[in-house]
């Protein structure tokens, strides 16, 4: 969980280029520098295929918290293997 | 390196007191994989941000470059994409992004931001939505023939006339249908209907190229057969309008940048390979020509496969050489008489078999065949060969055909690395010509001066205005010289064309013949002519006739037509390269000075005298021009 977390902030950083202020898992996405619905966006390209999971974009964006988006991969990747999409 | 590190690099390079890390481009290409796309496209975000010089090596900067992406759908991550790709083809792009949906309106507008920015290359991006009638009837597939028609006619009337007015390239490509689209057709003979209609748009698409010089097309619908996700992401497309996954979007990427580097010229042009489990299978020193496998039945046919493909590229004009830690008799025997080769000796403009180091023996090529590394591949299945010729020569290509062998001949050709805009008669011929100029450096050998040498071969040249058979060969010259040229890149393939119907412009072509071989057209002479003075805006010549005074022959000819148009100066444009030192020496040799910036100039009194003694020069009279 602390290495998904590390791995989710550095994703974080790199899509808002946020480097004044340190993110935890109580930072707000809507609080963030360049936060965006272009920039949630990319950040899900990013997460989905780190962890090889597709998340349902209806719940993605009523993540509000760094730690909420933490539970909802660690839901996606661990109990519902069956979201990830066949190709 | 792993994708964080790689990217942390990145984000350091876009700091303003940056320290330089070339590595860094070539570690993204480990990360190119179906999953490691966000990734790449993050790259490129921050290559946005990096100056080029920092990536780059020192002695080998990027050439610049304008493209437009234009695109009925939200296409985000193309254009990052394409920077990285480009960059990493050796070109410093510089990029615009029409707004999407704005496609067809851009390139119609002449005041658009599009039509601005004068780019090189316009990328077209395409959806199915785009095209298809929102209410189309899924129980009459045939009756989309009618609006789809109309629909692409309305699409190549904004094309052409934007080529009309810009002298930029456009790619369009096929489209490929959706899923969704194909089933919800439920009958097989409705579904065939629609596929056939589908299929005459892209037809019909891939006819452009015929109408309009300045517009090519890339067959992406093929191209995605061998794709292995989906083409759409449905999320992304309902909330944001992206029509193409990011898989897609890499794809399209990759193609689209192999094709700017073909516009810019960097098309490679030599492919050397290695023999022993290269071009066959097994060791010939060990095995002998024999047992080396190479025939109908696997891992034989892999091979074979292979020298099928090669052999293609061959006669295409891509030179082909041989570089293999042999025995060269053993070697000769195989390439004289081994049954299953497809390739034999002629096919080869070099054969280095021995036991040197092969990037000397690269470098060797480079120097004797005229051409720069930068237009090389090497394909070899030892990591070490590989990995030295790569660090040691990094601007040669290197393509490692290691494991199935059947994988081998797909491997050589994934890159696109030899593509090019088009291809002429004289592509053919291309090894032969070069192989000519092998025998006559042995002959040369036997002369006690270079000067008696030159009088033995027969030199004649031939100055000819261009018409519609050579304009296509002075294009392509155009493009692909890199050394002698006075101004890299002066005129676009559409610019070529244009400067040879002009009445205020001269193009002229000059071949050479001696009693060795005819070459074809060897070089070009792009001129505005102004009343009393005509402006050479490039001079370009193909390497390979070099140090025969072909290009003074040559420039005597242009001097002989000037002065009989009563002209009294010739002015000539040079912009060093970094590559074609050679061609402004050629320059100040004939006598040109300095008259501006890049500005030289050759007084014509009294007429300067530069025909060699052993050329004989043939100044064409003009044919009536239509």
């Amino acid at each position: 969980m602390h290495d998904t977390l590390a791995g989710l902030t550095r994703l974080i950083v790199l899509v808002t280029r946020e480097q004044d202020r340190p993110i935890t898992a109580d930072s707000r996405f809507e609080a963030l520098g360049n936060w965006s619905s272009m920039t949630a966006l990319r950040l899900l390209t990013l997460i989905e295929q780190r962890w090889g999971i597709a998340l349902d974009l209806r719940e993605y964006f009523a993540i509000e918290t760094v730690g909420g988006l933490l539970d909802a991969i660690a839901r996606a990747s661990g109990a519902e293997p069956s979201l990830i999409p066949e190709h | 390196m792993s994708p964080d590190e790689v990217l942390e690099r990145l984000t350091l390079l876009t700091r303003p007191d940056a320290a330089p890390d070339p590595a860094v481009l070539a570690a993204l290409d480990g990360l190119d994989t179906p999953d490691g796309t966000s990734v790449l496209v993050e790259a490129g975000r921050l290559l946005a941000d990096v100056p080029a010089h920092l990536v780059c090596d020192a002695d080998r900067p990027p050439r610049p470059l304008r493209v437009a992406v234009a695109a009925t759908f939200t296409a985000e991550s193309v254009a990052p994409l394409l920077r990285l790709f480009l960059l990493r083809a050796g070109i410093a792009a510089e990029l615009h992004v029409c707004p999407f949906d704005q496609a067809e309106v851009q390139l119609a507008d002449p005041g658009s931001g599009l039509a601005a920015f004068r780019p090189d290359v316009t990328l077209l991006l395409l959806h199915d939505e785009a095209l298809l009638p929102d209410d189309w009837d899924p129980a009459e597939p045939a009756s989309l023939r009618e609006p789809l028609h109309r629909r692409l006619a309305t699409l190549e009337r904004a094309i052409g006339g934007f080529t009309g007015r810009s002298p930029g390239t456009v790619l369009s490509h096929t489209v490929p249908l959706s899923r969704a689209e194909q089933r919800s057709v439920i009958s097989y003979r409705d579904r065939a209907a629609l596929g056939r209609v589908w299929r005459e748009l892209n037809g019909a698409m891939l006819e452009m190229p015929e109408r309009h010089a300045s517009v090519h097309v890339l067959d992406f619908e093929s191209l995605l057969t061998g794709h292995p996700g989906a083409l759409r992401d449905d999320r992304l497309h309902r909330f944001a309008g992206m029509a193409w996954s990011p898989g897609v979007e890499a794809l399209y990427a990759r193609e689209a940048a192999a094709f700017c580097r073909a516009v810019a010229g960097l098309s490679r042009k030599v492919l050397v390979l290695d023999l022993d489990d290269t071009l066959w299978g097994g060791i010939v020193g060990d095995d002998g020509p024999g047992g080396i496998q190479l025939g109908p039945l696997y891992p034989g046919n892999a091979y074979v496969e292979l020298q099928r493909r090669v052999r293609s590229l061959r006669r295409q004009g891509v030179l082909l050489a041989v570089a293999s830690k042999n025995d060269a008799d053993l070697v000769d025997q195989v390439l004289a008489g081994h049954p299953g080769m497809l390739l034999r000796a002629e096919d080869f403009v070099m054969r280095m078999v021995d036991w040197r180091p092969k990037d000397g023996n690269l470098r060797l090529a480079a120097e004797s065949l005229g051409l720069g590394l930068d237009s090389f591949v090497f394909a070899d299945d030892s990591r070490f060969e590989c990995d030295l010729v790569r660090h040691a020569l990094p601007e040669v290509a290197v393509v490692r055909l290691s494991g199935d062998p059947a994988t081998h001949a797909a491997r050589l050709l994934e890159h696109d690395h030899f593509a090019v805009l088009a291809t002429t008669a004289g592509d053919r011929d291309r090894t032969g010509l070069y192989r000519a100029r092998a025998d006559r450096r042995r002959s040369a050998e036997s002369f006690t001066s270079a000067e008696d040498y030159l009088h033995s071969l027969g030199l004649r040249v031939t100055l000819r205005r261009a018409d519609d058979y050579s304009v296509p060969r002075l294009t392509q010259l155009g493009l692909r010289a890199n050394q002698f040229t006075t101004v890299k890149g002066a005129h676009s393939e559409a610019g070529t064309r244009a400067f040879a119907c002009s009445p205020d412009h001269l193009l002229l072509g000059f071949e050479v013949a001696d009693d060795f071989a005819a070459e074809g057209i060897v070089g070009g002479v792009w001129i505005a002519r102004r009343p009393g003075r005509w402006l050479i805006e490039n001079f370009v010549m193909s390497c390979r006739v070099l140090a025969r005074g072909v290009e003074y022959a040559a420039l005597q000819g242009v001097i002989d037509r000037a002065l009989a148009e009563g002209v009294s100066t010739i002015e000539a444009d040079f912009r060093p390269s970094g590559r074609n030192h050679q061609a402004g020496e050629f320059y100040h040799a004939a006598g040109f000075r300095r008259a501006g910036d890049d500005r030289l100039a050759l007084p014509l009194t009294p007429r300067p005298r530069l025909l060699p003694a052993w050329v004989e020069l043939i100044n064409e009279e003009d044919t009536v021009h239509a």
